[in-house]
């Protein structure tokens, strides 16, 4: 099987030498956060009718048309259109994704997520009865909440809990964005906040105003009402605090197309891999919701000072407070999220086709007994290949094997105690709730990597050592996903191909010692230079292809990574 | 968004005002060293892109974008809570108006409207009012005052109710399609209903009502009138024609069902009877209108999979001299019974039917449904009936699980002659719509 397995490798191996990887450092940053003029627009306010606003056009996502063209219309236009899909467009060499306005490669795990330490709000014991000034009301979504000004902390949203599963959504909201944060995305500083109603003073003539746009007053007895409808330990009200963002606030980012005034952002978004592999990610924490009125273009100006200064545009994941296990309305919705789209065309033909003869997942889930708070949000019937968000998004369906073995990779990556240390920023009163959630999330981590590493090669960070030696980790062995391996490679130089001996050592480690046979001679950039290993693990279906230039006494550079 | 070609995008840059700035965008990246090259589909898909992009570009600039400009627009403008406060009134919002429509293929579609009160006069109340209309030849009011406690219900109803389209066959079980003809009526009817709920789904219903019915010419659908075809001696006028009645009348009902509502498992059995004496007080002429049905649940899997036995009698019998008006005889077809023939198909002293249905979720709110039953209308105390005398009927569709005031169901059935006669298709029978909602 492994010698089938070179084979194919090889003959792809040697279908690439017509574009070889050029001797260069892989990309690791993107340079899309290039400062810009903005074209300026009148953007009158009640203290400065002549202000003006040199920003980007915010974008007003419309949530209806938002479900509907992606369930209906966008679906027709891509058929039509004959979109077929290809690779994500801004991989870099080594198969991974460079830093970028959108994503950072981050070397460990924060269990804080995107809080800095001077972030994090002080115990309720610390804070002062008034201090904290609710100088807004929250004006949409789906949660009842308000935002508060911290003497030297800045303003902050307070978001409730529903009290159908208390303490869920605020550790949603903190968990998921840490892991997102984790992972790699930017996102605002979540976390879990008790405090005494004393603590609050509201700001009078406040108003908010709903999603269907009626407005009422935010008073006292609108905030004795979210007050109570959260979640409670003793005198102490539980709620979820996001850091509000600097910068100006440019509206959602769209899974599809670019941004037309922004002269930084040039890869479709469907295209970027972050965005298509975080499919994966949401089918981790079940993000059904992951749509793009949870995204957030933010504008920062080179000198927030001078309206007309130059800036550029980051992009920020938000709101993961239906993660872990949102209910729905109806109940019977809540058992199908994650596996079906909430008008999935497909599902429902099928279903009447087949007479309900095909037993669908959500037909037996159960709540977990004890955990009911986590709805059906368990690892029992988890399938990440099928897993679907609440309505088709542009870039989850663009997703490819390698865009999801690359975000498989990074889920790999934490560790089950750096698991518990962020289910531990969830707060929750009950022990058992934190050992639960980490042992679902681990057991649907375990899927993921089963999944995704079974196809594609799990070899991570390929590097040069000091010894020469080249080495890799295989994330697959470290993470204890399979149980047999069995390691084989070659090395292809020209048309020569030579067998090496891979040494496998503990945690994962991987490597061999390639073997110099360039002449001195030869220019760094030389073809003749390039030094291909091609090495499976026995595991995985396909071997991955480290692609080199041998350059001689001064060692091996590599250039470029092949997983197919 | 997907780009076809560089005139759909410049079309629909000019079309809907597409804001590009002059700000150059910054040339890609090569981001692998080698182009990305794999991030490009291959150059074939070109040829079903340049075939498909007439329909790409008029699905793009006839439906998808302006329903997107529209739609937009319309959130931004609140248009939802616009119309919610016009279809909604009251401190509580509890008063609604909400469309209906209904479309079955054979008698004429209506489109209407229903205004509901809750809480309207005491906690429990609920008032409904109900218009529907396809034109002065069909049109239906109906207003509704119900209240309901602790499992018992007092309901008031007055129903006015003109169509022209309805169907008539013939009387007893050997009619054909040749001989469809329809008739208009115009009816009035007031009821009063007291329902008391006995255990489970069980319940006991009495109801008292008055009924002004009177006939009209009518045609619909391509059929003559019956008036027609008596003139022109294709058949004879049944009992009643060209006579109106003022019916009164006394229901009591009976059901008992073991089945507990969604979402517990649909097994169980039920069986329903009634009795109801009416009088037609103009003439004096009497008659007894009785029946049941009986039924059989099995939730196959304990998740709404029910597959479900089921048969059902109605007789109608005089308790005085003289026949039965025509249209007060028991009937069959329609959307409960034998519902591959429309409302009305078969007419008879007596109907009977025994079926099977299968219901199967296929979404939160929809069930899919097929039901088959054998049956057919008779004469006096099933005079006629014999294995050879069934019709069959079949019907396959989807309806909305539970949902009593504004429910939508899509129905295709058919429906066949007596198996004496070869069993051959008769009736046709498509239906899509919501229910009228009371």
């Amino acid at each position: 099987m492994r010698s089938i397995i070179l084979f194919f490798t090889f003959i792809a191996a040697c279908a690439t030498t017509a574009r070889p990887f050029p001797l260069r450092e892989p990309l690791a940053v993107d340079p899309d956060r290039t400062p810009f003029a903005a074209t300026c627009r009148a953007a009158p306010t009640h203290k400065d009718p002549h202000a003006i606003a040199c920003t980007p056009e915010p974008y007003l996502s419309s949530l209806a048309w938002d479900a509907l063209d992606n369930t209906i219309f966008a679906r027709v236009s891509r058929g039509l259109a004959v979109d077929v899909g290809a690779e994500a467009a801004n991989a870099n060499a080594l198969d991974e994704v460079a830093d970028s306005s959108w994503f950072q490669n981050r070397s460990d795990v924060a269990a804080t997520g995107g809080c800095a330490a001077d972030e994090l709000l002080p115990d309720p014991e610390q804070v002062a009865d008034g201090a904290w000034v609710i100088d807004h009301g929250k004006d949409d979504g789906s949660t009842l909440g308000f935002r508060v000004d911290i003497p030297g902390k800045g303003k902050y949203l307070l978001k409730a809990d529903t009290p159908e599963q208390p303490e869920r959504s605020s550790a949603a909201s903190v968990i998921g964005m840490a892991v997102y944060h984790a992972v790699g995305f930017n996102t605002p500083c979540e976390q879990v906040v008790y405090l005494r109603p004393s603590q609050l003073t509201l700001k009078p003539g406040l108003t908010v105003t709903g999603n269907t746009g009626s407005t009422h007053a935010f008073d006292a007895k609108a905030l004795a009402q979210v007050l109570a409808s959260s979640s409670h330990r003793g005198e102490l009200v539980r709620m979820e605090a996001s850091k509000w963002l600097p910068g100006a606030s440019l509206g959602p980012f769209r899974y599809e197309g670019t941004r037309d005034d922004d002269p930084n952002d040039v890869v479709p978004h469907e295209n970027r891999r972050e965005l298509r592999g975080s499919r994966v990610l949401a089918a981790w924490l079940n993000h059904y919701d992951a749509r793009e009125q949870n995204s957030l273009d933010v504008w920062f100006a080179n000198d927030a000072k001078h309206a007309r200064s130059p800036g550029y545009i980051t992009h920020y994941m938000l709101d993961a407070s239906d993660v872990l296990g949102g209910d729905w309305d109806p109940d019977d919705m809540t058992p199908r999220l994650g596996n079906s789209y909430y008008l999935d065309f497909t599902d429902i033909a099928t279903d009447f086709v087949t007479l309900g003869a095909i037993e669908r997942p959500w037909d037996r889930e159960q709540k977990a007994r004890g955990h009911e708070k986590f709805g059906f949000f368990s690892a029992e019937r988890f399938d990440p290949d099928t897993w679907k968000s609440g309505y088709p998004n542009p870039a989850f369906l663009r997703m490819t094997e390698r865009d999801a073995a690359w975000m498989a990779r990074i889920i790999a990556r934490f560790t089950p105690d750096e698991i518990r240390a962020i289910v531990a920023g969830g707060k929750f009163t009950s022990a058992s709730d934190d050992e639960y959630l980490a042992e679902v999330l681990l057991a649907r981590q375990h899927a993921i990597l089963a999944r995704y590493f079974a196809r594609l090669s799990p070899l991570a960070d390929v590097h040069v050592e000091t010894d020469g030696r080249i080495c890799a980790t295989d994330l697959a062995r470290e993470r204890g996903v399979f149980s047999q391996f069995s390691y084989d490679g070659f090395a292809r130089t020209g048309d020569r191909r030579v067998p090496i001996a891979i040494d496998v050592e503990a945690a994962g480690r991987t490597c061999f010692a390639p073997r110099s046979t360039a002449n001195p001679a030869w220019r760094d950039d030389d073809p003749r230079r390039i030094a291909v290993f091609v090495v499976t693990n026995g595991t995985s279906a396909h071997a991955i292809a480290i692609h080199t230039y041998d350059l001689d006494q001064r060692g091996f550079r590599v250039v470029g990574l092949e997983r197919r | 968004m997907p780009r076809l070609t560089l005139a759909t995008v410049t079309i629909a840059a000019f079309a809907f005002g597409g804001s590009v700035t002059a700000d150059p965008k910054r040339p890609t990246p090569d981001y692998d060293g080698r182009g990305n090259t794999d991030a490009r589909p291959s150059d074939a898909v070109w040829i079903p892109r340049l075939a498909l992009s007439p329909v790409y570009l008029a699905h793009e600039v006839i439906v998808r974008r302006p329903l997107e400009a529209v739609i937009t627009t319309a959130e931004r403008d609140h248009w939802p809570s616009r119309i919610e406060d016009l279809l909604t009134f009251g401190a509580d919002r509890n008063i609604t108006i909400f469309p209906t429509a209904m479309y079955d293929f054979g008698v004429e579609p209506s489109i209407g409207a229903t205004l509901n009160a809750q809480n309207l006069a005491a906690r429990g109340n609920s008032v409904s009012l109900h218009a529907a209309t396809w034109g002065p030849q069909w049109w239906t009011f109906v207003a509704d005052d119900r209240y309901a406690s602790k499992g018992a219900s007092e309901e008031t109803r007055l129903e006015l109710t003109r169509r022209e389209d309805n169907l008539f066959v013939g009387i007893g079980p050997d009619v054909t399609h040749a001989t469809s003809s329809r008739y208009g009526t115009q009816r009035i009817d007031a009821s009063e209903t007291l329902s008391q709920r006995v255990f489970g789904g069980s319940s006991i219903t009495l109801v008292s009502g008055i009924r002004r019915t009177e006939l009209r010419d009518g045609t619909c659908c391509g059929d003559p009138s019956l008036a027609q075809l008596i003139d022109d001696g294709m058949t004879a006028p049944p009992p009643g024609f060209g006579e109106a009645s003022t019916t009164a009348r006394i229901r009591a009902g009976l059901k008992l069902d073991s089945r507990a509502p969604r979402p517990a498992p649909g097994t169980g059995v039920y069986l329903e009877a009634h009795g109801e004496p009416n009088v037609d007080l103009s003439s004096g002429q009497s008659w007894i209108r009785y029946g049941g049905e009986a039924g059989v649940a099995l939730d196959l899997d304990g998740r709404q999979r029910v597959l479900k036995l089921v048969a059902s009698a109605e007789l109608v019998d005089p308790l005085s001299s003289g026949a039965i008006p025509f249209y007060e005889l028991a009937q069959l077809g329609g959307d409960n019974t034998m519902s591959g023939f429309l409302p009305g198909w078969m007419n008879g002293r007596s109907v009977a039917t025994a079926g099977v249905a299968y219901t199967w979720p296929v979404w939160v709110w929809l069930d899919g449904q097929i039901r088959v039953s054998a049956g057919n209308a008779f004469g006096d105390h099933f005079d006629g009936f014999a294995p050879r005398e069934l019709r069959l009927s079949a019907d396959v569709g989807l309806t909305s699980i539970d949902a009593r005031d504004h429910g939508f169901e899509l129905l295709v059935g058919a429906g066949t002659e007596t198996f004496e006669q070869g069993a051959r298709i008769t009736s046709f029978r498509i239906a899509i719509g919501t229910r009228m909602g009371m």
